[in-house]
């Protein structure tokens, strides 16, 4: 190829490339998990079902809720485990414990998936909604540490 | 417009073609990336997840350089019209060696950064990313038969493995791509989504396989239908080679050209595996073509026991070793041994401003000598016979150049037909003598 021809092309592929740039998110988005709460329930890779779920009831302004945590559930993709806040037989909040791995691919589906599973669950009140697309392994491996939790708390 | 104008127009019109081919394969690999940055491949939580994220680009880039090779040789006629037959053969085999280098990388950084994120050895990673679906494994085999095919095919050109042989392993990687395209859609997280990079990707390989389907498969049984091609008579020469001419229908809307190759597939039980490219011997006429082999491979020698009436599948025509090509008014046709096959073609439609240039180890080993003879003299062709052992360069010992045989040859077209090794050194003469890279003509038939 001649060289002006040449540096057309190199133009055309860096301008390509750079429009991709331009519509790609600039920031990683972040999931913010909830801290164990015993160290029997912390994550330890392999550890699958964690048969030790932890309740642990708060006193709050507007009566008691309780916090429920299911299992941490392991698949390929990482770690999961799920934390329900229960009030008056009401879910309130769901919240990730353990969300997959530290991989920027796995923070970014899970940062998405995590709080569309959380918004399922609160409005249909059970473990068992529908997956997330995009995120085939999340969304079985959370709902099924979401069960243990909704079975702890007796829903 | 002068004939000269008129042929430098059209090898500009070629170089744009192929420039545009050539950049087409960077511009298609620039939007493959650019849907993997575009859907966040940059992000990164720590600087050693941009490793990852090359990983990913490599896979992207490899894609994209197996579907250049797939259309390369699907005998397409935007690309073998472009760039030529043997031309697209040799960048599709450098790009497959790219290609492999990148697999390769891709799946080496894959694992180990996978391996990294999930705390498990390497090893055990390999059989644990099976969990993600049955289309790693598949890919993971489909890597190993790529593997087998590269290593072949590099042993094959070292040790001149027989392309019989050469050939069953490549059919290979019909299977090794099968296996490998699945986990691009379905595990390759910049595709899974569906959007617009899922229709690229779609888009791309049906273009490149609907290119090798149309081509390689639909167009010979089509063209075997309309022209109902058989084997018409088969005559062993004096010289030991042999001549199969073939009849059938309309045979001028093959719009083969004089010089140009096709590729012969006979049906009957022995053959129908196996496609040899052949020259034409003789211009096209609308109800016969006929081909002069030599008997070197064992094909080249069975050709002698074809049984008239035998169906014939082709395809093609191929090469760019004709008129076409034609840069300057005057040519010099350089031929050695049954090299002459095209030559002897393109003299059905020479003009007296071409000289032949044919190198023999003797005239009784000579094919279709006579026939060469009467048209030289009735094209008013001057033909020159190098007649005898090997010399210090491509001629005799005599150490004929083409300069000393044509005095203007910088200012002709030289076509060369030959040996590889005996090809490259007209090449080297010519260049010598001042012809440009442009005006040399060759088809390098690997095999």
């Amino acid at each position: 190829m001649r060289g002006s021809r040449a540096v057309l092309v190199a133009g055309g592929c860096a301008a390509i490339v750079g429009a991709g740039w331009a519509a790609s998110p600039k920031e990683l988005p972040t999931l913010d998990l909830v801290a164990p709460s015993s160290p029997a329930a912390s994550a330890t890779p392999g550890a699958t079902p964690s048969p030790t779920p932890t309740v642990s009831a708060t006193a709050g302004a507007t009566g008691a809720s309780s916090t429920y945590d299911g299992p941490v559930v392991t698949n390929a993709r990482g770690d999961y485990q799920a934390r329900i806040t229960v009030a008056d037989g009401q879910v309130t909040d769901v919240q990730a414990v353990v969300a997959g791995t530290p991989d920027a691919q796995s923070v970014q589906i899970n940062a998405v998936a995590i709080p569309a599973l959380r918004d399922e669950v609160l409005a249909a009140q059970t473990w068992d909604v529908a997956a997330v697309s995009g995120a085939s392994f999340t969304s079985p491996a959370f709902t099924e540490s979401l069960r243990g939790a909704f079975e702890e708390a007796g829903l | 417009m002068s004939t000269v104008e008129a042929y430098a127009r059209r090898t500009a019109r070629r170089g744009w073609w192929r420039d545009g081919l050539e950049a087409a394969i960077y511009l298609v690999a620039a939007v493959g990336v650019a849907f993997f940055v575009a859907s966040g491949g940059l992000l990164a939580t720590a600087p050693v997840d941009h490793l990852y994220g090359l990983g990913r680009v490599a896979g992207i880039v490899a894609a994209v350089l197996v579907l250049s090779q797939i259309t390369l040789i699907s005998r397409a006629p935007y690309v073998e019209r472009v760039v030529g037959h043997d031309r697209a053969a040799a960048v599709h085999m450098r790009l497959g060696k790219v290609a492999f280098v990148l697999m390769l990388v891709h799946v080496g950084l894959i694992l180990a950064m996978s391996a990294r994120y999930d705390g498990r050895s390497i090893l055990a990673e390999t059989t644990a990313l099976w969990q993600l679906g049955w289309f790693i494994p598949a890919a993971q085999a489909g890597l190993g038969l790529f593997a087998i095919v590269v290593a072949t095919s590099l042993v094959a050109i070292r040790s001149r493995w027989r392309y019989e042989r050469w050939h069953a392993v490549h059919l290979l990687v019909y299977a090794a791509i099968a296996l490998v395209v699945p986990h691009q859609f379905l595990e390759g997280s910049t595709f899974r989504s569906g959007g617009a990079a899922w229709w690229f990707w779609l888009a791309l390989w049906a273009l490149a396989v609907g290119s090798f389907v149309a081509f390689r498969i639909v167009r010979p049984l089509w063209l075997l239908g309309r022209h109902d091609l058989r084997v018409a008579a088969v005559e062993t020469h004096p010289d030991g080679s042999t001549s199969v001419t073939m009849r059938g229908r309309g045979l001028d809307r093959l719009g083969a050209r004089p010089g140009q190759f096709l590729l012969w597939r006979f049906l009957d039980r022995e053959r129908w595996t196996q496609a040899h490219p052949w020259s034409l011997s003789r211009a096209p006429r609308p109800d016969a073509l006929r081909i002069t082999v030599k008997p070197s491979g064992d094909a080249s020698a069975a050709v002698r026991g074809l049984e008239v009436g035998t169906r014939v599948l082709v395809e093609g025509p191929l090469g760019v070793f004709s008129e076409v090509a034609r840069t300057a008014s005057g040519c010099v046709l350089v031929a050695s041994g049954i090299g002459i096959t095209p030559v002897r073609a393109m003299l059905d439609e020479a003009h007296p401003a071409c000289t032949v240039v044919w190198r023999v180890r003797s005239r009784a080993e000579a094919p279709l000598l006579d026939e060469v003879e009467a048209l030289a003299a009735e094209r008013g062709a001057r033909l020159v016979i190098l007649e005898g052992p090997r010399g210090p360069g491509w001629g005799t010992a005599a150490g004929e150049t083409l300069a000393g045989i044509v005095p203007d040859v910088a200012a002709r077209d030289v076509y060369v037909c030959g040996p590889v090794a005996w090809a490259d050194a007209v090449e080297r003469d010519a260049r010598a003598a001042g012809v440009p890279a442009g005006a040399i003509h060759r088809e390098r038939f690997g095999w």
